[in-house]
């Protein structure tokens, strides 16, 4: 099965209790974390047969703790070649570390922004840029699934904030 | 005392309660009662993989690794900004996807410290 590399946003930050009730709920896969900007999301790692059963499976162990929701789904933009590979899913992690040393293409793949001892994270923007420019390769700007799973948890929340989730609930249902 | 019925060998991981008592727990909670970390050393966590990513932390002068050792977290990577920390788990259940979210914790992160010493 993939493990599939996404991550939500939630509604606010969790209080300790909490963090401890969301491992509990099974997302011992996924890290919380928080941005700059205040934002606090999961980055989660999660085995499933879909992107969409993946970010589904996550979601529905986040609602298993009153009073967190998700606000956003999205990916994050540091990637190890591995990932990267999946993200892209026509090129093997091999094929992108061989254009990575310069064994093979063009030369000129981007560098890491970070280095550990035995982990290298690249920019998913600046990798995917320049396998597009250089490489002619496929790549969509956005993952769609990733795209569908935000839509939908935005429209929630304003169903939410208007009062309005089961009527959104009929809605889905009649037009899906 | 150690309860018997709390140790239930089913493949878990090593754990240390608050008093001290080793025994296992399981990601199907069968010994619930048992929390807190098997503590490795100060400082250092059981997977080297996450290890590695305290020591790009170290170098970054925005970030710090704090340890709690409470409940299923072994601390968190807390940056000057005042943004949501970084909770490192004791047990996450790929060593090394945890150590890298650590990493792109640093790279979201790695900034910081100038925008605190601009403002
Ligand atoms: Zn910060």
């Amino acid at each position: 099965m993939i493990s599939w590399d996404f991550r939500v946003t939630l509604n606010r930050a969790p209080a300790d209790d909490e963090v401890d009730a969301l491992f509990e709920a099974g997302l011992d896969d996924c890290s919380i974390a928080g941005g700059p900007r205040g934002d606090v999301y999961l980055t989660c790692d999660r085995e499933a047969e879909s992107m969409l059963d993946a970010i589904a499976s996550v979601i529905a162990q986040i609602r298993t703790v009153p009073g967190l929701w998700p606000v956003g789904v999205g990916e994050d933009d540091g990637v190890t070649l591995g990932d990267a590979a999946r993200r892209h899913g026509g090129r093997t992690q091999a094929s992108l570390r061989q254009l990575a040393t310069g064994q093979r293409g063009p030369g000129g793949f981007p560098e890491p922004l970070i280095e550990a001892d035995n982990i290298s994270i690249y920019s998913w923007a600046e990798i995917s840029e320049w396998l597009r420019t250089r490489m002619g390769d496929d790549i969509p700007s956005e993952n769609p699934d990733v795209a569908l799973a935000d839509a939908l948890v935005k429209v929630n929340c304003r169903a939410r904030a208007a009062h309005r989730e089961d009527g959104l609930r009929h809605l889905f249902d009649s037009v899906a | 005392m150690m309860p018997a019925a709390q140790f239930i060998p089913c493949g878990g991981y090593r754990h240390v309660n608050e008093l001290g008592l080793q025994g296992w727990k399981c990601r199907s909670n069968h010994a619930t009662l048992l929390q807190g970390c098997y503590m490795v050393s100060r400082g250092r966590h059981q997977h080297n993989e996450i290890n590695a990513a305290f020591k790009v932390i170290r170098k970054t002068r925005s970030l710090t690794v704090v340890e709690i050792h409470k409940g299923h977290r072994w601390g968190a990577i807390e940056c000057v900004c005042g943004g949501d920390p970084y909770t490192v788990w004791c047990t996450p259940r790929n060593p090394g996807n945890h150590a890298r979210g650590i990493l792109r914790y640093v790279n979201t992160h790695a900034a910081c410290a100038d925008s605190e010493d601009g403002s």
